[in-house]
């Protein structure tokens, strides 16, 4: 189990690694004021840009946060055109980045509310019983990136779709989306410490449920 | 005391810098991205378009070529109905000089009929003067 678990830490280390190196597709900091001082002018070409930018982030933010692909597709949409509707609004104050954020945050919430449920749990795969390892093909795994465990990302899915949605949401602008604790605060307008509490928790929770292959390394450190 | 170094908050960063929080932070972090397809993009996109605002100039354009062309169709349909409704006035003058050529015609029938061709009216009113009785001869009245 320890073995396992060295091993599966391992292979988490080089695939982040690997997998950030090759998706960091975001703009530096001066393309970035000179495609928002061209959208300020309604340059339909430079909103592409942006869009193209950011749609896979703002989607994997959304999709971790709904849990139906096909609303999270259309809320993505949604947030991109209010973003493009109302960019007059936006002042400049914080990163194109937080503001888009923002604005997808505002929509999950708002569609929870519409549910009248947080969403919970995922399920979106087979829930592996005992310790029978379970592979399960992933289609979104492209052949040039480094193999990973599978069984392990999926408990790893699995474990933040079961947070609920103020956790679920700090763990995700920090860690996956790299946003500071002041962006973070500013999106869902939070204090800083509560912000830093929530990702505290939201890190003990994935801990607690990822066990099995932390064992070993809670032995070491 | 300030608030981002209080005891609680330096209690809280060094939790979040511990290695297992650190260890999950990278699992997190090595999540495999989302893709989205080209037809996503392309129902975007028409979206897009159906709220793009229009441009100043276009808005412009709009602004000065709609009420001059609204106004040169309006001045047709004012042309139109004017030269339709111009026959009126001409047929009134057309009837007067009908009426003054009939007159005409009549009277210089009549006058062939009194005095034979080549006489006028204005001649027969000339050689009859005084009263049609008066003129007229036992000899004038003889021959008729």
């Amino acid at each position: 189990m320890g073995d396992k678990s060295v091993i599966a830490r391992r292979k988490m280390q080089v695939c982040a690694g690997a997998i950030r190196l090759n998706s960091n597709k975001s703009l530096d900091d001066a393309s970035e004021r000179a495609i928002v001082e061209r959208c300020r002018q309604n340059d339909f070409e430079a909103f592409g840009r942006l869009i193209d930018a950011y749609q896979n982030r703002v989607f994997g933010f959304i999709k971790r946060m709904v849990p139906i692909p096909e609303e999270a597709a259309d809320l993505t949409q949604e947030v991109f055109i209010r973003a493009y509707t109302n960019f007059a609004r936006f002042d400049g104050r914080c990163s194109i980045r937080t503001w888009l954020f923002r604005i997808a945050y505002n929509l999950c919430v708002d569609r929870s509310r519409r549910m009248q449920h947080a969403p919970q749990t995922t399920d979106l795969y087979p829930i592996a019983g005992g310790d029978e390892p379970v592979e399960v093909a992933d289609h979104r795994w492209e052949p040039e990136r480094v193999a990973l465990d599978v069984e392990l990302m999926q408990a790893l899915e699995d474990a933040i779709g079961s947070m609920s949605e103020k956790l679920r949401s700090v763990l995700l602008l920090h860690d996956r989306e790299d946003l500071s604790y002041e962006e973070i605060a500013d999106v869902l307008r939070l204090p800083l410490g509560t912000v830093k509490s929530r990702l505290f928790l939201a890190r003990a929770h994935l801990q607690k449920n990822l066990s099995v292959y932390l064992k070993g390394d809670a032995a070491t450190i | 005391m300030n608030r981002n170094h209080s005891p609680k908050v330096d209690e809280i960063d060094r939790k979040l810098s511990d290695p297992i929080q650190t260890f999950i932070s990278e699992a997190v972090k090595g999540l495999p991205d989302e893709q989205l397809s080209m037809a996503w993009r392309s129902e975007l996109n028409d979206k897009l378009r159906l709220v793009r605002p229009v441009s100043k100039a276009s808005a412009l354009l709009s602004f000065v070529w709609k009420p001059t062309a609204g106004l040169a169709m309006a001045g047709c349909l004012a042309l139109a109905f004017v030269m339709l409704n111009s026959s009126g006035p001409v047929a009134k003058q057309g009837s007067n000089l009908e009426a003054s050529l009939v007159s005409a015609h009549r009277d210089a029938m009549t006058a062939r009929d009194v005095a034979g061709e080549g006489i006028g009216i204005a001649e027969l009113r000339e050689t009859t003067q005084g009263s049609f009785e008066e003129t007229w001869t036992e000899v004038d009245l003889g021959s008729l």
